[in-house]
């Protein structure tokens, strides 16, 4: 872990992985990006907008035994809604996703598997994976409209790209997220849906009216 | 929620804005994930995302439909708090069912559908194989019977949803059901969406939402009712199983134990007349060991005839006589007889001890071709019991099968798709 002045406002700036190259200042909301020791900024996030969700940046849990913490997310918009892509650093050194779409959850782990050609994503078009088979259910056309916390990427304001949804028999959650601009590549994500509760999470934000 | 579980105390935020169409207050509760909310004056669809709350659609249903369960109302189901957020009205021409969107912030959308004052409770599922029949679908190992299929229109909404909705909206509905469960699927020209029911008795509901009105009369059988009587049945089909295998162990270890013992053996040549009211007795025997049954078996060779033997079993110490009658009868036409050349007839507690038979007989107006043969035995095993009682154990559940069959007759009956269709 590391803690470094932000370079507009000097407030303290916690890294606590080293592989987090970008960062929203919880203070002034500047957006910077780490080269090694010292911060770059690029520019400036924000307020978010409030939201519904549970789960905040310092969250913990676990997931198949692995104890986890929230670092950072960014919230995606698409043409119907928002939804959340909290970033997990695990104790193993693995770094994970966890989903929060409409009071939906699921944890997913970058995938090595070779990722299908945008011509064979289609809506209800099926793949296999290892023995899994997925459909795609839903293609949308999303855009970054803000991220805190601490990130593994730089995810401005404004990225776009497309991502795929897939659906499973068995609650098994595929996405792939392939960026708008040309030269980046595509990500796959793998994992399953799970149960809020099922991740003994700490920390979390305690709604009243409902805990 | 587990219990000492930390974290930072937060308020849930509503907005509050004015309705560009008629000027009244209109609350939004879920935010973030609230993409339509209706004005509750003049029920316009208005855009929660658009900052201005653009109206996507102003009134267009004259009809106002009361929901049973208030919006913003809460209730436990299955262990976990619900606010009812939206309620929406559809119709398949005609026949109208209510939607209860529930939502709680840790476990995210469900949905309550009230139809014919039945409810079932949803969650949404994901399926991804191709189904290869229609008239069933195989969830989890579990198969789902087709029940209906159709369209649905929505004719009201109030409250607010998560997806974009208006008046009018159609869909294809189809429902497939293993009770108490229920795959429900809606499809539009862009999306499928699968989601799994359960039945809820109305009960559970009103103590859940502890509302004071009324609940929606339940109309005939639920499609996801269970049938009470099929629970019993499997039930009592396990006791039943159960008894009757103790009988058959019972009647296999009398078979084993009965000593079947022949105390008696006589045989008489029947006169063409006999004397009315003569007295035969047999040569004194010994009845020993424990106190058991007594069994007189009869062979006469009758023939469209009848002989009965009026016989009386008596103790020589005591001369009292237990009566031990017999009839034999055979009777015998082109394709059909009745009776038969032997018969049999049981005493039951016959203590040890010195007896005879004395024995009248009677006859038909022919007599037996032949001699007649008796036989006395003890300790016999008596199967007649264990049939009887065998039958005693089958005709309860024998009969909760047809009734269980009539629940199942009746659920079916709002399907296209009865498997009991053709006696209807």
């Amino acid at each position: 872990m590391i803690k470094i002045p932000c370079p507009s406002c000097a407030g303290e700036l916690t890294f606590r992985s080293n592989t987090s190259v970008f960062a929203v200042c919880p203070y002034c909301t500047s957006t910077v990006v780490r080269h090694d020791l010292d911060l770059e900024k690029i520019g400036e996030m924000g307020a978010l907008a409030e939201d519904s969700s549970p789960i905040q940046v310092g969250m913990t849990g676990s997931y198949k035994n692995k104890f986890f913490y929230t670092s950072g997310r960014i919230i995606y918009e698409y043409e119907d809604g928002l939804w959340n892509e909290w970033h997990l650093y695990f104790d193993t050194g693995e770094t994970g996703w966890l989903t929060d779409a409409q009071g939906e959850f699921a944890i997913s782990f970058p995938s090595d598997e070779p990722i299908p050609s945008r011509d064979d994503l289609k809506i209800g078009k099926g793949i296999k994976l290892e023995n899994d088979y997925f459909k795609v259910s839903d293609i949308k056309r999303v855009t970054y409209k803000g991220s805190e916390g601490e990130l593994p990427f730089k995810a401005t304001k404004d990225y776009r790209s497309f991502v795929y949804d897939f659906s499973h028999d068995d609650n098994k959650f595929l996405t792939i997220e392939i960026p708008e601009e040309r030269g980046l590549s595509p990500m796959m994500y793998k994992g399953s849906y799970i149960d809020f509760w099922k991740l003994t999470p700490q920390n979390i934000r305690l709604i009243e009216g409902w805990i | 929620m587990p219990r000492k579980i930390k974290g930072t105390r937060v308020r849930p935020k509503v907005t509050t804005f004015n309705c560009p169409s008629c000027g009244g207050p209109v609350n939004i509760h879920v935010q973030g994930h609230t993409l339509n909310v209706v004005c509750p004056s003049c029920k316009a669809i208005i855009d929660a995302k658009n900052p201005n709350f653009s109206i996507i659609q102003k009134v267009t249903s004259k009809q106002a439909h009361r929901p049973f369960l208030p919006l913003n109302s809460r209730g436990k189901l299955k262990g976990k708090l619900w606010e009812v957020t939206g309620f929406i009205v559809k119709t398949d021409s005609g026949y109208d069912w209510r939607e209860y969107l529930l939502y709680n912030p840790y476990e995210g959308y469900r949905w309550l559908v009230e139809v014919d004052g039945h409810w079932v409770f949803y969650k949404k599922i994901y399926r991804a194989v191709e189904d290869k029949s229609f008239s069933s679908v195989t969830y989890k190992n579990k198969k789902f019977k087709t029940f209906n299929q159709g369209s649905s229109k929505v004719i009201y909404v109030e409250g607010e949803f998560y997806w974009r909705i208006l008046v009018g909206d159609t869909a294809h509905v189809r429902d497939l059901i293993a009770p108490p469960e229920v795959l429900s699927c809606e499809a539009t020209d862009n999306e499928v969406n699968w989601s799994l029911g359960v039945h809820i008795d109305n009960i559970t509901i009103i103590k859940a939402f502890q509302t004071l009105s009324p609940p929606p009369f339940p109309i005939g059988v639920g499609m996801v009712q269970p049938s009470p009587i099929k629970e019993k049945l499997q039930q009592n089909s396990k006791i039943m199983l159960a008894s009757l295998f103790i009988i058959f162990s019972l009647y296999v270890l009398r078979g084993i134990t009965a000593s079947n013992e022949q105390v008696h053996r006589s045989s008489y040549t029947i006169e063409r007349r006999i004397t009315p009211n003569e007295i035969i007795t047999t040569p004194e025997f010994e009845i020993s060991g424990r106190m058991s049954n007594v069994e007189l078996q009869g062979f006469a060779p009758v023939f469209n005839t009848w002989f009965f033997v009026d016989g009386l079993l008596v103790d020589v110490s005591t001369q009292k006589g237990i009566p031990i009658p017999l009839e034999i009868s055979y009777y015998r036409g082109s394709d059909w007889s009745e009776g038969s050349q032997s018969n049999s007839r049981v005493i039951n507690n016959v203590p040890a001890g010195r007896y005879y038979l004395s024995l009248k007989f009677q006859k038909g107006p022919t007599g037996p071709d032949g001699p007649v043969k008796l036989i006395l035995k003890r300790d016999v095993p008596i199967n007649s019991n264990i049939f009887f009682a065998a039958f005693l154990i089958i005709i309860g559940p024998f009969f909760s099968f047809f009734r269980s069959r009539s629940f199942e007759v009746q659920r079916w009956s709002n399907s296209d798709y009865s498997p009991y269709n053709i006696e209807s």
